[in-house]
């Protein structure tokens, strides 16, 4: 990840209402960008996914859906538990989309078929 | 030999023991079974050796419904037929095509893909192939690699096609037709009507006509009509002098339960890194395409599925839009190039807010993009049909109307094949898929002109009621009239048809030689 756009994450985050985000702090940002590398790619997705699929909630629900379904949403997730390491996140991570696939878990957003997890992770960046 | 019919005396009345209506694929094939029998068989072509325009005229009709290319261009009326201008994909038909499957209605041959396997082999022998192996473990070294992956052991399979050079019948043969002793072929000869005695059980003879106006005809004991998909149940429908609903459509089957195979470009998966998964290699000698594992199929119910899987082609210039798009997102981005997947849906996803796909497309030519084209089974639908029109030709026959309507099952089913390849590239962390724009419509029709395959309008049943032809190819309720061609496909699997075509026109071959015994 380069700096420039490390800086733009950090100042979106910085920007964002932290409990809205279910994850708060701005060292957490490490998180996310683990997860997307380009947050306002995942805000882009995260609206096409609401605006396809309003039912998928507000979003409470949507975070309880994802710690139901994986393990490392609940970690990721949890409003005051211990977070994993960010260098540990990004393979689980990809565990738990391909699972989703492997699942048939997908939400079909502006034609492209997603793991609902994807999905819906980018609905809560878009949200917060 | 070979006849010029507009040389005959009017009127001539012309004797055979088999009289093979339509010099095609079809007809060429069961016509050279016979060299050597002692059995006279008359070929009887509607064309001469090459195109003619007025010729080609009588095969226009209207066509209606999912789109489909115009009657006259999708065949050709000349000695060899369809074969002078079809690309020579080869595949036999599987055994699951030839079985009933539950979630397919109407599904389901009289007979079974190992009673035809001895035709198979004989089949690949007239199309010229060089191989009738379809195991894709015999061809990895031959594939591009994404084909030979794992990515093909799960849920998804690779499929191989064969390539015929490909074999035009009628030059590839004419020698042999010309020289063989037992078969007269009469070109600029077409059958106008079938005529039956009065219990309509028993064709009495074919009147013909040419184009010039003279008229003849030919008494065989046993006829098989073999006049391409639509023309077939057009004859049937025409001879309707005795029969007030056609030859054969005592049921109202004939011209019913037509199938094409809908083939058009449906998706697009962007990988998450460039990747050589998808590109040739040299010297590939076998078509190879991506199914769905049987066992997939029948538990999602689907119906038989392929696609290609392709680097979509590099841009043809830089165009305004390209550039300025390109411009701009390169600002937006700050001159950092998406590093990931993520970034990557973004940007396309942005394209919602106005910018034309086709901008896009070019956008991301890049080998990392891969292009889709499904090529689909549809299910036998009824209200799929062929119907006379008043309209007539120029030999006062009517002409046809080709209605070819989608169903809830073939809608459903390309959607979710479609979902099946995606969520392979989703769970192997290869890439994401996106479907094409008109596949999130409701209702949505197939784009496209089909592939020029016209199956299913005389099918076959043992049982009367829900087929035109027995498990012999011999029309229910008439003792000397056969049909050759895909129209007795009661269902139309995957594969290209011809294939298939030959090593069922050669079993006839087989089965009229039995009869003459
Ligand atoms: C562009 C194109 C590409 C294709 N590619 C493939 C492919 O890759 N693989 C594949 O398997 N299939 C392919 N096909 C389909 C293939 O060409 C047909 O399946 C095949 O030719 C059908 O054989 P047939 O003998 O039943 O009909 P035809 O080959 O169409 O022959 C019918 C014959 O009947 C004659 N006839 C018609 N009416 C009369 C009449 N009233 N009296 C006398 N004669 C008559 C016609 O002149 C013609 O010669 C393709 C078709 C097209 C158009």
């Amino acid at each position: 990840m380069s700096p420039v756009a490390r800086r733009q994450l950090l100042a979106l985050l910085a920007a964002a209402p932290a409990a809205s985000f279910g994850i708060g702090q701005p060292a957490d940002a490490a998180t996310w960008t683990r997860l997307f590398h380009d947050l306002e790619s995942a805000r882009l997705i995260g609206r096409t996914v609401l605006e396809n699929h309003p039912d998928l909630g507000p979003g409470e629900a949507i975070r309880s859906r994802l710690r139901q379904r994986h393990a490392v949403f609940r970690e990721l997730l949890a409003d005051t538990a211990d977070r994993p390491a960010s260098a540990v996140l990004a393979p689980v991570m990809a565990e738990a989309i391909a699972a989703d696939f492997a699942a048939h878990r997908t939400l079909t957003v502006a034609g492209w078929v997603l793991s609902r997890s994807e999905a819906e992770l980018c609905a809560l960046v878009y949200l917060a | 030999m070979l006849i010029d019919s507009r040389t005959l005396p009017e009127a001539t009345r012309l004797e055979a023991d088999i009289a093979i209506v339509g010099g095609g694929a079809a007809g060429i094939a069961i016509a050279r079974e016979f060299i050597g029998s002692g059995l006279q068989v008359a070929l009887l072509e509607s064309g001469g050796l090459d195109y003619d325009n007025d010729t080609q005229d009588l095969y226009a009709g209207e066509v209606t419904g999912n789109p489909s290319i115009a009657l006259d261009a999708s065949r050709l009326r000349y000695l060899g037929g369809t074969s002078n201008h079809w690309a020579g994909y080869c595949r036999p038909l599987d055994e699951v095509d030839f079985a009933p499957r539950p979630w397919v209605p109407h599904s389901g041959w009289p007979i079974t893909r190992a009673s035809l396997e001895p035709y198979y082999r004989r089949a690949h022998s007239v199309l010229q192939l060089v191989s009738d192996d379809y195991l894709p473990a015999s061809w990895t070294e031959h594939m591009p690699p994404v084909f030979a992956s794992p990515l093909m052991q799960g849920r998804l399979r690779s499929v191989i096609f064969q390539q015929s050079p490909p074999t035009r019948l009628g030059s590839a043969y004419r020698a042999e037709l010309e020289q063989a002793p037992e078969l007269a072929v009469y070109l600029w000869a077409n059958l106008v009507e079938i005529v039956t005695d009065t219990t309509t059980a028993v064709v009495e003879h074919l009147a013909m006509a040419c184009l010039d106006g003279r008229r003849f005809t030919v008494r065989a004991r046993h006829v098989v009509l073999a006049t391409g998909g639509v023309e077939n149940a057009r004859l049937l429908l025409c001879a309707n002098r005795q029969a007030p609903a056609g030859l054969g459509n005592g049921h109202d089957l004939v011209g019913r339960y037509f199938m094409d195979h809908p083939a058009s470009e449906a998706a697009t998966v962007l990988l998450n890194e460039p990747s050589a998964i998808a590109r040739a290699p040299a010297g590939q000698v076998v078509d190879v395409l991506c199914g769905i594992a049987p066992e997939v199929e029948e538990k999602e119910g689907l119906l038989r599925f392929v696609t290609s899987i392709q680097p979509l082609p590099p841009p043809d210039g830089e165009e305004a839009g390209y550039v300025a798009l390109r411009d701009l997102t390169r600002n937006l981005r700050r001159g950092i190039w998406p590093d990931d997947l993520m970034s990557r849906l973004g940007t396309v996803l942005a394209d919602l807010d106005g910018t034309t796909s086709g901008v896009y497309q070019r956008f991301f030519a890049r080998p990392e993009l891969l292009r889709l084209r499904v090529h689909v089974e549809v299910a036998p639908n009824p209200e799929s049909r062929v119907t006379l029109i008043d309209e007539r030709d120029a030999l006062g026959l009517n002409r046809v109307r080709l209605h070819w309507q989608l169903g809830e099952l073939d809608r459903l089913s390309l959607r979710r094949s479609l979902e099946v390849v995606a969520e392979a590239f989703g769970a192997s962390n290869l890439g994401r898929l996106r479907l094409a724009d008109w596949l999130t419509e409701e209702d949505f029709a197939i784009p496209g002109n089909g592939s020029y395959h016209h199956v299913g309008t005389t099918r076959m049943s043992d049982d009367p009621r829900t087929g035109v032809v027995d498990r012999s190819c011999r029309v229910h309720g008439m003792h000397n009239l056969f049909i050759a061609g895909s129209s007795v496909f009661p269902t139309e699997g995957l594969a290209n048809p011809t294939l298939t075509i030959v090593a069922l026109g050669l079993r006839l071959a087989d089965h009229l030689k039995s009869l003459h015994v």
